[in-house]
């Protein structure tokens, strides 16, 4: 049933793995024993603004919005009173975070009820795989292809041409796989979407099964994620239940099951191959990548054909179907080589507020949590939680002694630098900084000095 | 000890079917049954599945959050994962191992996790199964002395 009444004021409390270790649960309990008979509420997932938790939203029935922040069960049972007395007061504190976005994927996180499959379907959910099944699989496959959409797990590979391969493969039967490990420290993105729309994943997730013709679709969680597969877990029930999971979904005849599969632990069960060899009951190690993971290895005693899709990625594929594919990617166009927009960076900015961004960063790695109204603030530095990198390795600088020395090209063996003509190229890197001294003596060129 | 394999035994064929792609989850239920993966229980596990035990052992300990040794009456698992670590996770590590002394002697296991996922509230650690964060040792002590007090 919806929870979409009328004439009610409508109390969303984001709880999720983040928020409940802050208090979000004691501040549910405290908002359902004090709210009034005539306000609903429901608990929605974490709508990124972790440093704000636990948030409590209000909306009333003529559509304002108040939001509060860092609630406690004190000034929970605070705004109880202002629900009952229909005087609900402005922000607690205001930020900068919310304005200036438009959600794609995190869309409805955090204020959508994850309990209830209605929320979802209120909002047009299940619509975009409702079109998928309305045309084949290859046609499908050529429209993800064109709009190109790309994985969000840090290889940005095309879903579509992932599809096609697992589809060329000619065994039965076939696993899709969610990558919903997130296995990466510092990185806190998937949690959201599936405590907060977890039907977003599950719908991209049938038609990613469709394109490829599995009939077999496991989501993969990690050992930590206990509220995410919890759920999940409830997401794939009620999607049973209604008929989108299981056999002749939506009438179209495809039929899917889907099982929720955890994980152990580890930064490595991330990896698509090493996921592929938890799943099927061998030790966290990741395999070599020929045979990829959608052709049959010959170690394994059943030839599976796999896709893996990642979370984020199985949840930008409802989005397009829906609507029509210039409708979608036109304010986006063209899909820039890398980052793709849509689904920003998780991290610490300049205020050393953690937050998750969805806003898309114009410029790779640019600071944007809190560039909205009151500007910055000059707190710690920032503090980009990014896979560390290799250190440079010293190269060896070409030889000094070597041809057009004379003319002032190549590295000779004195500079003063300031004239830069003797830059070797390609630039020379070494563990201290490059240094722009090549040893000459003086500005002038080769030529009035002399054969060097 | 027997009884206890057979039992086990019955219990792991109505619950999981006879494929190798099982053992995850056969692990998580021994886990989540036993606290920890006895020797005896990954042994049934490998007679259920069809596997060797080297394996069955090979696997589970390859697994960060399985644990083959039983652990205390209380786990406190502290977070020092990237996010926490560059948050002060040390200093709580610090302040937990050396509340250790204050708990009355109960039997507390004490973990690091490589990242509990709560890097929006770091640092974090985890009592007993819940999850504190925006944690200092401060309010670590305070709930040190609540665990000890219970």
């Amino acid at each position: 049933m919806s929870r979409t009444q009328d004439g009610k004021t409508i109390v969303t409390v984001q709880v999720s793995h983040c928020s409940m270790s802050v208090g979000a649960s004691e501040v549910a309990e405290a908002l359902a024993a004090a709210l009034p008979d005539d306000a609903v509420m429901i608990t929605a997932g974490c709508d990124g603004a972790c440093f704000d938790a636990p948030q409590v939203l209000a909306t009333t029935a003529s559509g304002e919005r108040h939001r509060y922040v860092r609630v406690n069960p004190e000034s929970a049972r605070e705004i109880a009173a202002q629900v009952a007395s229909g005087s609900l007061s402005d922000t607690v504190r205001t930020n900068g975070f919310h304005s200036g976005q438009r959600r794609i994927t995190l869309d409805g996180c955090g204020e959508l009820d994850c309990e209830v499959i209605d929320s979802y379907l209120d909002r047009g959910g299940y619509s975009g795989l409702a079109n998928a099944l309305a045309m084949s699989a290859e046609e499908l496959i050529e429209e993800v292809k064109e709009s190109g959409l790309r994985g969000r797990g840090g290889a940005y590979f095309p879903a579509a041409l992932k599809w096609q391969g697992a589809r060329s493969v000619n065994v039965e039967p076939r696993y899709l796989v969610v990558n919903s490990e997130e296995g990466e420290p510092g990185v806190f993105k998937d949690r959201h979407l599936m405590e907060g729309v977890p039907h977003r994943i599950l719908e991209g997730a049938i038609i990613a099964a469709y394109a490829t013709g599995a009939n077999f679709a496991l989501i993969y969680i990690n050992a930590e994620a206990d509220l995410s597969a919890e759920v999940m877990q409830h997401a794939v029930d009620q999607a049973s239940q209604f008929g989108i999971i299981g056999k002749d979904i939506l009438g179209s005849g495809f039929e899917l099951s889907v099982e929720i599969r955890r994980g152990a632990g580890g930064y490595v069960c991330g990896e698509e191959t090493t996921l592929l060899n938890t799943v099927e009951g061998y030790r966290r190690e990741p395999r070599l990548r020929s045979p990829f993971p959608t052709e049959p290895a010959l170690s394994l005693p059943k030839g599976w054909g796999r896709a893996g899709d990642g979370d984020s990625t199985a949840s930008h594929q409802p989005i397009f179907p829906s609507a029509s594919i210039d409708g979608f990617m036109r304010p986006i166009r063209p899909q820039p080589k890398s980052p793709p927009p849509g689904r920003g960076p998780c991290g610490w900015g300049w205020c050393g507020r953690a937050a998750v961004d969805p806003r898309p960063p114009d410029k790779p790695g640019r600071r944007r949590c809190c560039t909205g109204p009151g500007g910055r603030s000059r707190g710690t530095p920032p503090r980009w939680a990014a896979p560390a990198r290799a250190p440079r390795r010293a190269r060896p600088r070409p030889d000094p002694s070597g041809p057009g020395n004379g003319r002032g090209r190549g590295a000779p063996a004195r500079c003063r630098g300031g004239h830069g003509r003797c830059a070797p190229a390609p630039p020379v890197w070494t563990v201290s900084p490059p240094s722009s001294r090549c040893g000459r003596r003086s500005r002038r060129s080769g030529r009035s000095r002399g054969r060097r | 000890m027997n009884t206890d394999r057979n039992t086990l035994r019955s219990v792991l064929r109505e619950k999981f079917p006879r494929d190798h792609g099982q053992l995850l989850p056969a692990l998580h239920f021994l886990q989540h049954e036993f606290g920890y993966l006895p020797d005896w229980g990954m042994e049934v596990v490998g007679w259920h599945l069809g596997i060797p035990a080297s394996e069955v052992y090979g696997a589970a300990t390859s697994y960060t959050e399985l644990r083959t040794t039983a652990p205390g009456n209380h786990v406190i698992r502290v977070c020092t994962g990237l996010g926490c670590r560059i948050n002060g996770a040390g200093v709580i590590l610090e302040t937990v191992r050396e509340s250790f002394a204050e708990t009355n002697g109960k039997e507390i296991t004490i973990e690091e996790t490589p990242c509990g996922y709560l890097c929006g509230m770091a640092p974090a650690l985890e009592i007993d199964g819940v999850w504190h964060g925006r944690v200092d040792a401060g309010s670590v002590k305070a709930h040190l002395k609540e665990l000890s007090q219970s």
